[in-house]
Parts: structure tokens; sequence; C-alpha cells
């Protein structure tokens, strides 16, 4: 009987704790309430002073974003007439596809990432091989899998279709009438590479400048691509003004604690800041079946570095090479930590934009939660073998992973997921910026 | 730093030496605080190091307290108890890292504008610093052929 007794009193207290922190509302540090105010999306002006435009100076010029929009939606950009930006960059799809691997032409190597806060990253693409905005639009347009186009006829179409709105931003444009249809010299049509060498030095000059500014553009379009405070960003602001908020559940703020907590979640590490990304290359160890080992920012860099549209180069409209060319300048190219390192990506809008990662292989968020509590690098040491006998990576190379596997309860990975749904919001933007205009 | 304790010194004893009458002085009074708050502030932007080891000592100093995910450059001043006028920028590599997270830095900062300031003491550039995670870094500057990186240690939080 009496242990009866002492087992009702048990229950009942436990029971008795277990509602008191129910309805206790969590309590922040220091620390924690000032890692929420670094994650808070600032108000549209100071956003603005963020925006990183290397050697764009119409990224805020709205005859520029207008017709860079237009350039955005137009399929005319592309061989077939049949591709443009939107193809994989859905104004739906939170700026990305649903596709696994993006279809242009034909099949991409990677998932199509959000443009959502794009203009604040130094660096494009998932393995960095653009170091901004203007010179990241120019390769889709000319990847045969993409827009497969070539510049010259690019060139031709801003003189014809777009001349009156290019020439009011650009000045003057030549009509490149004496010049063959179709010429670039990346290319591996046969053809249009012959045309550009019998170009004149002058003539490529010129149609590379009209190409780099289709490019400024439609960066100076995506730029304007900010979403507006989400729920998180409300929540934080009651928080931090007034010391407690419950514009986020319970489940979601303790999804909130987890994610900022350097020990628990982790997540803070990589993905910081007002757009949830450090825009820097880490390794998490997703693997690419798809594609040859020895993929990501390594290459990438390299890229970067040779690029003809890169910082350094005539096209990119800079003052001070010295001083406005510093991520290319100081990147680091060499090392362990850049082999299978990838863009860590914006997760604001993530409930928009499934499937995940650069090879798109999560469908949902648990899949990509379920992946970091095991976090164990998806190359294998076969893979380490084969690459030593047909590569000169080393056998470190695989070895270097930048996350940790973590102990997480299913409870808390639904904690997180939750918490990654209140980053949602719609684009801070008129409709009429969000499709085709007429 | 230095500059803010020369306003608070100087500015203190013009207090102390003053006649005027106590409206006068309250008025002072409520200027310096204003300054000595300037001055706290200036104190919280820039943010200096030191550290030595046998053969030198190294003093950083940042401009400003460093943030996430953006380039910097810091100011560096060397005193080597051998002469330094040898030492050109090529022989100083800068490198560092989190320990806890096992990365190193996420940019490739490099030493620039040397000067030799004198027999024993050199000023450089260190450009292209960045962190890309909160958290305990560690920075390593390393001069020549000598054995020992001299090392700083720092916390970042937000
Ligand atoms: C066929 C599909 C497709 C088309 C068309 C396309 N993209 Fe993309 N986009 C992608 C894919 C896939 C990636 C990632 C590629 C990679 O990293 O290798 C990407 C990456 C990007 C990025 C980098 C984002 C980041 O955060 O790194 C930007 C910006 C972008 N595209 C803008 C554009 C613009 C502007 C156009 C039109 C000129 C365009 N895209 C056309 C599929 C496409
Ligand atoms: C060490 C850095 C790092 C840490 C820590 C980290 N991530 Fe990531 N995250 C990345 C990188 C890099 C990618 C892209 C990887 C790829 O595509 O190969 C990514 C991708 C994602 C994606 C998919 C985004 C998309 O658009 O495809 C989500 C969601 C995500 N992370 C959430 C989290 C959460 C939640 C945590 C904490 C549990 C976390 N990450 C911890 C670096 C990190």
């Amino acid at each position: 009987m009496l242990r009866i007794i002492i087992c009702i009193l048990v229950l009942g207290a436990l029971g008795w704790a277990g509602f008191f922190n129910r309805q206790q509302p969590l309590s922040w540090s220091d620390n924690e309430r000032a890692t929420i105010a670094s994650l808070r999306l600032a108000d549209e002006k100071t956003l603005l002073q963020n925006v990183i435009h290397t050697g764009n100076t119409v990224w805020d010029d709205v005859a520029a974003a207008k017709l860079g929009q237009q350039l955005f939606f137009d399929n005319q950009l592309s061989k077939n007439q049949a591709v443009s930006c939107a193809t994989c960059h859905q104004p739906s799809e939170g700026f990305a596809d649903p596709q696994a691997l993006s279809i242009g032409i034909s099949t991409t190597k990677r998932h199509s990432p959000s443009l959502l806060g794009a203009a604040f990253s130094p660096w494009f693409f998932w393995d960095g091989r653009a170091d901004s905005l203007w010179a990241q639009a120019l390769g889709p347009l000319e990847d045969p899998a993409e827009h497969g186009a070539n510049r010259l006829q690019l060139a031709k179409l801003i003189a014809t279709k777009y001349k009156p709105q290019y020439q009011a931003i650009f000045g003057p444009i030549s009509d490149f009438n004496h010049l063959a249809s179709h010429a670039t010299p990346l290319s591996d049509n046969p053809l249009w590479r012959n045309n550009w060498q019998r170009m004149s030095v002058t003539d490529q000059d010129a149609v590379n400048q009209v190409f780099a500014n289709i490019g400024k553009s439609l960066a100076a379009y995506q730029s304007r691509l900010i979403p507006s405070p989400s729920r998180f960003d409300k929540f934080a602001a009651q928080l931090l003004t007034q010391g407690s908020s419950d514009i986020l559940n319970r489940t979601e703020q303790q999804g909130l604690k987890l994610f900022i907590s350097e020990e628990k979640g982790q997540c803070i590490r990589c993905h910081n800041g007002p757009f949830l990304t450090n825009n820097d290359f880490q390794v998490t160890g997703i693997k690419d079946p798809r594609l040859p080992l020895g993929s990501g920012r390594l290459e990438g860099i390299t890229i970067a570095l040779n690029s003809e549209f890169n910082c350094r180069s005539p096209y990119s409209s800079t003052q001070d090479k010295d001083t406005e060319c510093l991520e290319l300048d100081y990147a680091k190219s060499s090392g362990d930590e850049l082999n299978f390192a990838f863009k860590v990506p914006t997760l604001r809008n993530i409930s928009q934009t499934a499937p995940y990662m650069h090879n798109g292989s999560f469908d949902n968020l648990q899949q990509v939660l379920h992946f970091y509590t095991r976090a164990k690098s998806q190359y294998s040491d076969t893979d380490v073998e084969s690459k030593r006998d047909t590569s000169t990576l080393s056998k470190q190379s695989v070895t270097h992973l930048d996350i940790e596997p973590l102990a997480l309860a299913s409870e808390q990975l639904i904690q997180l997921e939750a918490f990654l749904n209140t980053l949602t919001s719609p684009i801070n933007l008129d409709d009429t910026w969000l499709k085709k205009p007429n | 730093m230095f500059l803010s304790r020369i306003i608070v010194t100087t500015f203190s004893r013009s207090v102390k030496n003053s006649n005027y009458k106590y409206d006068i002085k309250l008025f002072l009074s409520m200027l310096s605080s204003l300054l000595l708050l300037t001055s706290f502030n200036l104190q919280a932007k820039e943010l200096f190091f030191e550290t030595s080891n046998d053969q030198f000592s190294l003093e950083l100093t940042a401009p400003e307290s460093p943030s996430l995910n953006k380039i910097y450059r810091w100011k560096a001043v060397l005193k080597g108890s051998q002469p330094l006028s040898q030492i050109s920028l090529s022989d100083i590599t800068i490198s560092g890292g989190m320990l806890a997270h096992g990365h190193g830095l996420p940019t490739q900062p490099k030493a620039l504008n040397l000067t030799h300031n004198n027999d024993r003491q050199i000023s450089f550039d260190i450009q292209g610093l960045k962190f890309q995670m909160w958290g305990n870094w560690h920075l390593q500057v390393h001069v020549a052929d000598t054995q020992a990186p001299l090392i700083i240690e720092f916390n970042l939080s937000p």
C-alpha cells in the first residue's frame, strides 16, 4: 500500500514538474540573445548597405534591374529559345526548382540553389567558381546543359531587342552586323570557337563588354530578391525588445535553441548571419555519385582565379583592384579543407526549396537532419583507393570533415525542423517584379 | 586606446585646476562623461594583442573588433632580441584556425607593407583575415626559419 502511495506521489510530482516545465517560457542567456540578434534580417536600408556588388556599378540602378528582370525571364537567351533563368530559378519555388538536378537544354550536374539573398555572398555556385553575382550569370548562359547560348548571339540580341534600355544604362552599343551569328571561346562547338578566333581583339572585347553587362543587369535584378521578415525575425524583434515572445511556439523555440547551440546542434557554426550562411565552403561529406571525385571548392577556386570575368579582369568595374578584390586575392586555394567543400546554402525560405544539397539528394528536411546526426563522410575508402590511382588528390583529402555526428533525439530533430520552417516569408517586392514583365 | 587614455587624463586635470562656478562644473562633468563614453567606444572597437617567444615579441592591433565573414587588415609590430634588418615580407607567414573545430582560416592572409622602424623592430600589415564562425580562434605568425610561431588566441562571440 505504502509503495502505491509513494508511486502516486512520485508520479504526481513528476507530472507537476512536467507541467511547470511546459508552462515556463524558455529562458535565453545573453549570449543566446546576441546570437539571435545576429541572425535577424535588418531593415531594408541597412540590408542594402551589405550587398556585395563587386565590380558592378549598376547593381542598385532601377533601370538595370528592370532590364535584368526582362533578361531573367526571356527564353530567347538560349540555344533552343526555350530556356531562361526562370526555368531553373522559379519564383514560385523560392527561386530554385523542384528537380534534384536542374534541366535546361539537358540535365545539369547540380541542384539549383535558391537566389534569395544571393547578393550578400562574395562567392557563387556550389563550388564558388564565380567571384561576383554578375560573373556568375555568364556561366549558365554559355553552359551547353543550361541556356546553351553563346556570347555573340546574346550581344546581337541585346543590340536589337533591348537596344534602347541597354543604351540608356551602358551607353552606345555596336550592331555587330559584320560578324558571324554565333561565337564564343568557351564551347565544344568547333564552329563557334572558330568564329571567335577569327574575330579581331577589338570585336572580341566589344562582345565581352556587352556580355558582362548582361550579367550586371541580371545581378541588379537579383540584388532585389530579399525576403521580408519571417516569423523568426518577428519573434527575435519581440524577444530582444520585450524580453520574451510567444510568436514562435515552444517547439520552434527549442529548435532555435538547438540550432544556435555550439555543442548540441552546431548549425550556427556554418549557418550564421541574417541569411543563415557564412557563404564559406565546408565539407559535409555529401557525395556526388554522378560526378567524378575531386569536385568542390578546390576546383572552384582554381576556375575563379583564372576566370576572364573575375574581379581582376578589365570587365569588372573597379576603381582600385587592390582594395576591391580582397576576396579573390586572399582566397585559400589549396589544402585538404577545400576538397569536396561546398558552399553553405542560405536557410531562408528553406521549406520552399526541396530537394536539398548540391546534388539534390535529400527529398525533405527530415532526411537532411537525419544526415547531420550520422555525419559520416559518404566517400568510402574504396573511393580513396580508386582516386589515388586516377588523380593527384592525396589520401588525406577525403578525411577532412567539417561536421560531427550529433547526439540528437528524434524529438530534437522535430524541434529543429519546426524552427527551420519559421524562416519562410514572402519576397519583399511588388508582384510585378516576380514574373515575366510585359 | 592610447588616444583615449590621453583624453581622459588631460580632461580630469583641467577639471581639477578649474575654479569655475558650479553650473559650469556640472556642464563640464557632463561633457566629461560624454568624452568617457566615446573613449570607451573607441576602446571597445579596437583590439590589441601581445605575445612573445625567446626571440621575438609581437603586437597585433585590430582596428575594429572583428565580426564574421568580412575581410580585415590588422597591424603588426615585431620586436626581436636579435637585429631584424634581414627580415623581408617573404619571411613572414600567417596561419591559424579553430582548434576545437579542427580547421584552419577560411582565407590565406598575407603580410604587406613592411617597414623597418629600427634595427630591432619592424611593422607590417596582415591583410586578408577572415573568420567564418563564432568561437575560439588562434592566429600564428611565423617568422623566417625560426622554430616556434608567435601565437595569439581570442574568442569571437556575437
Ligand atoms: C538549367 C537550369 C539553370 C538555368 C537555366 C540557370 N541556372 Fe542558375 N543555377 C543552376 C544550378 C544547377 C546552379 C548550381 C550550379 C553549380 O553550383 O555548379 C545554379 C546556380 C546559380 C547561382 C548561384 C547561387 C549561389 O548562391 O551560389 C545563381 C546566382 C544563379 N544560378 C543565377 C542564374 C541566372 C541569373 C540564370 C540566367 C542567366 C541562371 N541561373 C540560369 C541552374 C540553372
Ligand atoms: C560545418 C558546416 C555546417 C554545419 C555545422 C551545418 N551545416 Fe547545413 N550545410 C552545410 C553545407 C556545406 C551544406 C551544403 C552541402 C552540400 O550540398 O553538399 C549544408 C546544407 C544544409 C541544408 C540544405 C540546404 C539546401 O538548400 O540544400 C540544410 C537544410 C541544412 N544544411 C541545415 C543544417 C542544420 C539544421 C544544421 C545543424 C544541425 C546544419 N545544417 C549544420 C554546412 C553546415
